[in-house]
């Protein structure tokens, strides 16, 4: 292919490829060009500078030149020389070339660039532009803190108010339902026999009596959505059929029966409860009930979140 | 980028910010919109910027705010500039520094923002090249094409004076 470009026209190319006026064969030639002739210093990187319709001036072109490290000073270029040495982008050997020509040039201005200082302003909202570094979460953990000491009342005071039952093979109570009052039940008992029973009592609290008496006080009050009076199914002499209820003993095994009990209705209250503040929070509720045995306290252990509460319960 | 971060970055660039893009707008009001949008938008990205580079993020922000801000107000309605030129006239540099603030004017927005950044900030031009986008030939020769102009500019001043 033959060579369009050479030194002698190469800045008329030039100026039509900074005016688009190029086809793409020219301006691929250019570049070629101009990578193979470095002494011109023309960065193709420059080529797109200027707008196409705008003509390289004069002494742009000489800027172009004037500031490649290898470039030469020259009385052409040193209004651009002086700015570069006040830039400080004058190669060491430039610098020597510019004094030079200065020293034989003095009508040459060489009075500094002016620079502009900033003014003394300040911005008036600043405050306003900062973000808030605090968080929401503590207010939440707050919430979450007061609802598991709410938790922990409830089941505080609900362990407190249990009273031992003896389960009796004749009283069918229906699994898991409170007993809400013991009066339905004191009214069917006859007169004579509560004053016996009261008698005995009073003498001595550990006699076992023979009186028929199906159902025990109870004073349990648990919370349940619909309470359910207790059903009492009496055989046909129950005089005869009834057996035994000691009073105010304490039957390990009993008291083991009725905490079991206890603690099945207190599980499914607060089964009921967590289940439904950690549905309105949108968080895991863990709890851990342990009672009092022996000379061990009982604990109270709820876990809401990363929230953690714990409490000992004496027996 | 923290929020801490985000925060010491508005203590310690707000100013700077805002004087660049007063002296890009010439208008307080329009300087403080620049600014807002800025950070605004360092904001909306502050978790993918390093701190470290968080000027550099700014200023590049700010300058495409204040050119995208000049060419709307070029189209709609020319700039009050009374409020800037007012606050330089109480300076003691007025003499100087006034005209060659109104030399600015003057100037391409490209070369005045380059210039800014030069003489404001003192960015090396491969920062500025980084901010406008631009290489660092494009720059130097803008940069010199700006002293040029500034320096013929007071001259013509302290001639007619």
């Amino acid at each position: 292919m033959k060579t369009l470009i050479t030194i002698a026209n190469y800045e008329a190319f030039y100026l039509d490829e900074l005016e688009g006026n190029l086809t793409e064969e020219q301006s691929a030639e250019l570049h070629c060009f101009l990578l193979e002739h470095p002494e011109l210093a023309i960065s193709v990187d420059s080529l797109p500078y200027l707008e196409s319709n705008e003509l390289l001036p004069v002494f742009e072109k000489a800027l172009l030149y004037a500031f490649n490290p290898a470039s030469e000073i020259t009385l052409e270029n040193i209004p651009y020389a002086i700015i570069a040495q006040q830039e400080g982008v004058l190669t060491k050997k430039q610098t020597e070339q510019l004094a030079e020509l200065i020293r034989n040039n003095p009508t040459i201005d060489t009075t500094p660039y002016p620079t502009l200082v900033a003014p003394k302003l300040s911005h008036p909202n600043k405050e306003q532009l900062k973000k808030q570094t605090s968080r929401i979460v503590p207010i939440r953990w707050l919430s979450i803190g007061a609802v598991a000491a709410g938790i922990a009342l409830i089941v505080t005071f609900n362990s407190k108010q249990t009273i031992p039952v003896e389960k009796h093979k004749h009283v069918k109570m229906l699994a898991n339902q409170p007993i809400r009052s013991h009066k339905k039940n004191s009214e069917k008992t006859p007169k004579k026999l509560e004053a016996k029973q009261q008698g005995l009592i009073s003498v001595n609290s550990y006699i076992s009596c023979s009186f028929p008496k199906p159902v025990t006080p109870v004073e349990q009050v648990h919370i349940h959505e619909k309470p359910i009076e207790p059903q009492i199914i009496l055989p046909e002499n129950p005089i005869e059929n009834v057996p035994t209820v000691v009073l105010n003993e304490l039957n390990p095994q009993t008291n083991g029966l009725i905490i079991q009990n206890n603690a099945a209705n207190n599980d499914d209250v607060l089964a009921l409860v967590t289940s439904i503040i950690a549905t309105k929070l949108n968080t895991p509720i863990d709890y851990k009930i342990t009672k009092a045995n022996g000379n061990e306290k009982g604990e109270i252990y709820f876990k809401i979140g990363r929230f953690e509460f714990s409490r000992k319960v004496s027996k | 980028m923290t929020t801490n971060d985000y925060n010491k970055a508005v203590e310690d660039y707000a100013d700077p910010i805002y004087r660049y893009a007063v002296s890009m707008m010439r208008n307080k009001m329009l300087a403080e919109d620049i600014v807002q949008e800025t950070f605004a938008k360092v904001w909306v990205k502050h978790e993918q910027i390093q701190a470290e580079k968080i000027k550099s993020y700014l200023f590049t922000t700010a300058y495409h705010c204040a050119i995208d801000s000049l060419k709307k107000e070029q189209k709609t309605s020319t700039i009050d500039d009374t409020d800037v030129t007012d606050q330089r006239e109480n300076s003691h540099h007025f003499d100087l520094q006034a005209q060659l603030h109104e030399a600015l004017d003057k100037l391409p927005s490209i070369q005045k923002s380059v210039v800014l950044l030069r003489d404001y900030e003192g960015y090396s031009y491969s920062e500025i090249a980084a901010i406008t986008e631009l290489n660092e030939s494009q720059v130097k020769v803008y940069i010199f094409r700006a002293r040029q102009t500034l320096k013929n500019y007071i001259r013509k001043i302290e001639l007619i004076a």
